[in-house]
């Protein structure tokens, strides 16, 4: 069986080397991006069976990307995790999970959760 | 007590008193005045009276020097002593005629009638009966005065005369009851003066007079001279009477048809009063068809006997039209002057109270905030102006206070900005930092960095586990900083409370849950929805069930209610643990508190999520409370449903 695929769209490199032992131990790969930009194609050259998506970064900010990606007929089924200690509204704030739901994103963790809760997240989905 | 402008007091007030002096003035003159007025009536008819008497008087006098003065005439001496009657009567009939005497009679020495100028016819018969003649026989000088002559002499002295003293008694109620019908004896003003001789004896008696009964020369006389004829509005001003006996029978009081009052008797009071007593007598009498102020007094014969009565009557509706007009006047005069004192009343209100008005307004505008505001202290009334001048410093300290608050509470704000940017700018930075330490720490104690020894997992359980109270800490920092500066926004969506909140904030701790044995029992309806801040109801849903958890005993129980109460809902979070005293219910609110109880000591906390909860259910319209149980305690907060 081939691995599942993860693309996560994150500018804190130390986000993903932290996470990135954890989420390949569980057996998925993981293929990052540093902007929203770079993201972008790279979900469509790699059809990941996941998205994680900062909010805040340089460049174009993760709800259009969102948007985008998900108005893209080959990624419209792939889920969509935001992963950010940023809601819609707030400049900064501790993110909420409903917050996420009011997105067209799938799911919604704030970063500042425990590292399972990412994890448990990813699974929901990936072990189907 | 009714309470009233102060304006419309002082003036109630003083038109009460106006009012009050008004009256009592207006009364007090009516009376003064009808009694000064109905005295001045009474003296008038009194003095009328007089004046009545004297021309009753005048009458008599003249009739005596006619009748003395034709008796020393020559013709009567040479009558006595030629006999020469026919010559004589024609010439003693001249005399009366001239004098228009009803009666002219001579006498010899002994009283023996020897002519009747007018009846020379009887003649032979004594007078020497008659009181005058008596007087004059055996006095030899002239005597008068009004005599009452009976049927039978009057016949003598001429049947026409006994005919015009004839009177039919009219019936009259108040007389004094009589039998009598009618009166044929007349009254007579008469006088009498001896005649004598060349040698100065005493020769006759010439005697004269004038009937009185339906004669009016001596009442109109009375009108004429007494009251000039005046007439007020028609009528006469005055009117006289003379009373033979009770019965009247000279008068100028007309009756309804015009003719003269005679026949009728006077009232039995009068009769008592005049006749009886010989007193004269004044009252208000209703007089044929007006009201008379009247006097009567009595007429005595030449022995000083009653026989009659003299009578004035004054109108008295000029007398009350008097005192009418001149209370009419005095009415008018007080009525200036009530309206004066009005006037000066309301003047005097106004002046009283529109600076109060204007001071009350002031208080207004100050109590309203607009401090420093001015009165006019020239009120014309010192208290006032003592009392403007005080407001106004007053007013002028209260500004200079409000500026000194208002730049210390701008200096305050600025710093509590500043204070909270720190707090703000703090979290910010600390949290970027904690995001990826967090992780790492977990990477690195789940192994996923390497092997680690048991010392090192156990170390770093103790760093994850405060780096999770670092990242809690400085999420609720970062609320804090927001709320405090305002800067939580609002945006209401539909929100199930049980699915999307305390569902949600359950799972949040159902780690501690388990780890702490507990009970949940979530009793909130499954369909209650509120139009409200979905993340901000979270936030405060996982302060309270943090709190439930945390502080709750182990293997104790959770319990959620909720209650629909109106455009509100209930909701109560429960827990089995220790009570929370009664200070610190009042406190426990608060920014930064912490509760003096043994499981606050052994728990972690930053005092923020209690104040962060009742910020965002003030923001939805709610109250938040705690409520002690037996052996628990209970939040319990409403929130506006929103629909």
């Amino acid at each position: 069986m081939a691995k599942k695929k993860i693309v996560w769209v994150e500018d804190d490199d130390e986000i993903i080397s932290a996470f990135r032992p954890r989420i390949e131990s569980q057996g998925w790969e993981l293929v990052s991006a540093s902007s929203a930009e770079e993201g972008k194609t790279l979900a469509l050259e790699v059809k990941p069976d996941l998205i994680i998506m900062d909010i805040i970064m340089a460049g174009e900010h993760g709800y259009a990307t969102i948007e985008e990606l998900k108005s893209e007929s080959s990624l419209a089924n792939v889920p969509i995790i935001v992963f950010t200690s940023v809601t819609r509204r707030w400049s900064e704030t501790t993110a909420t999970r409903a917050d996420g739901l009011l997105t067209e994103a799938d799911e919604f963790v704030d970063k500042l959760e425990k590292p399972d809760v990412l994890l448990d997240t990813i699974s929901k989905y990936l072990n189907r | 007590m009714k309470i009233r402008k102060l304006r419309t007091k002082l003036l109630i007030s003083f038109f009460v008193v106006i009012a009050v002096f008004g009256s009592a003035i207006a009364i007090l003159g009516y009376y003064v005045i009808k009694k000064d007025i109905i005295e001045r009536a009474q003296e008038k008819v009194k003095s009328d009276l007089n004046s009545a008497r004297e021309v009753y008087r005048e009458e008599t006098d003249n009739l005596k020097d006619v009748v003395r003065f034709t008796a020393l005439r020559f013709f009567i001496k040479d009558a006595l002593s030629e006999s020469d009657t026919e010559s004589i009567q024609k010439e003693l009939e001249n005399v009366r005629t001239s004098e228009s005497l009803d009666i002219l009679t001579l006498t010899d020495a002994q009283g023996q009638v020897i002519i009747r100028a007018q009846n020379p016819s009887v003649y032979g018969d004594n007078q020497a009966h008659n009181e005058l003649v008596n007087n004059v026989l055996s006095e030899k000088q002239a005597f008068a005065g009004t005599v009452i002559v009976p049927k039978e002499e009057l016949d003598k002295e001429g049947a026409w005369l006994a005919k015009q003293a004839h009177i039919t008694i009219i019936p009259t109620p108040k007389a004094k009851s009589s039998p009598e019908t009618e009166e044929s004896s007349g009254m007579c003003v008469k006088a009498a003066a001896p005649v004598f001789g060349y040698e100065g004896e005493l020769i006759g008696v010439l005697y004269g007079g004038n009937l009185l009964n339906r004669n009016y020369e001596i009442v109109d006389k009375v009108k004429e001279i007494v009251y000039q004829e005046v007439k007020y509005k028609g009528k006469d001003i005055g009117t006289a009477t003379i009373f033979q006996g009770d019965l009247r029978i000279s008068t100028n009081v007309t009756g309804e048809d015009g003719s003269r009052a005679i026949g009728t008797r006077v009232s039995e009071e009068v009769y008592s009063q005049v006749l009886e007593k010989g007193q004269p007598w004044t009252a208000r009498a209703f007089v044929v068809n007006d009201w008379y102020k009247t006097a009567y007094e009595p007429i005595r014969n030449i022995n000083g006997e009653i026989i009659g009565i003299l009578y004035v009557g004054t109108l008295e509706k000029p007398f009350i039209d008097m005192a009418r007009n001149i209370f009419l006047v005095f009415l008018f005069i007080v009525l200036i002057a009530t309206l004066l004192a009005g006037f000066l009343a309301l003047i005097l209100s106004a002046a009283v109270s529109r600076p109060l008005t204007h001071m009350l307004k002031a208080t207004e505008r100050l109590s309203a905030g607009d401090f420093g505001y001015k009165v006019d202290v020239k009120t014309g009334t010192a208290e006032l102006n003592t009392l403007a001048s005080s407001f106004n410093e007053m007013s002028s300290q209260l500004e200079d206070r409000e500026q000194s608050l208002r730049i210390s509470n701008e200096r305050l704000a600025s710093l509590n900005k500043t204070y909270l940017d720190l707090v703000g700018f703090v979290s910010h930075e600390l949290k970027g930092i904690l995001i990826s330490t967090i992780a790492n720490a977990y990477s690195v104690r789940d192994g996923f960095f390497g092997a680690i020894n048991s010392k090192q997992r156990k170390a770093l359980d103790a760093v994850t586990r405060n780096l999770d109270y670092l990242a809690e800490t400085v999420r609720k920092f970062l609320n804090l900083s927001r709320i405090e500066k305002g800067e939580l926004s609002f945006n209401k969506t539909e929100v199930y409370l049980k699915e999307n909140i305390f569902d949600t904030a359950l799972e949040t701790f159902s780690g501690q849950i388990v780890e702490k044995q507990m009970e949940i029992i979530n009793n909130i309806e499954p369909q209650i929805k509120v139009k409200c801040d979905g993340d901000l109801l979270l936030i405060a849903a996982n302060n309270l069930v943090g709190n439930a958890v945390n502080y709750g005993f182990d293997k104790g129980k959770v319990v959620l209610n909720s209650r629909d109460i109106g455009d509100k809902v209930q909701i109560e979070i429960y827990n089995d643990s220790e009570p929370i005293g009664e200070e610190e219910k009042a406190i426990i609110f608060n920014k930064f508190s912490r509760l003096n109880t043994a499981y606050d000591k052994k728990i972690k906390g930053t005092g923020l999520g209690l104040f962060i909860t009742k910020e965002i259910i003030g923001k939805h319209g709610g109250e938040i409370r705690v409520e002690s149980k037996e052996n628990g305690n209970s939040f319990i907060f409403q929130i506006e449903k929103g629909y």
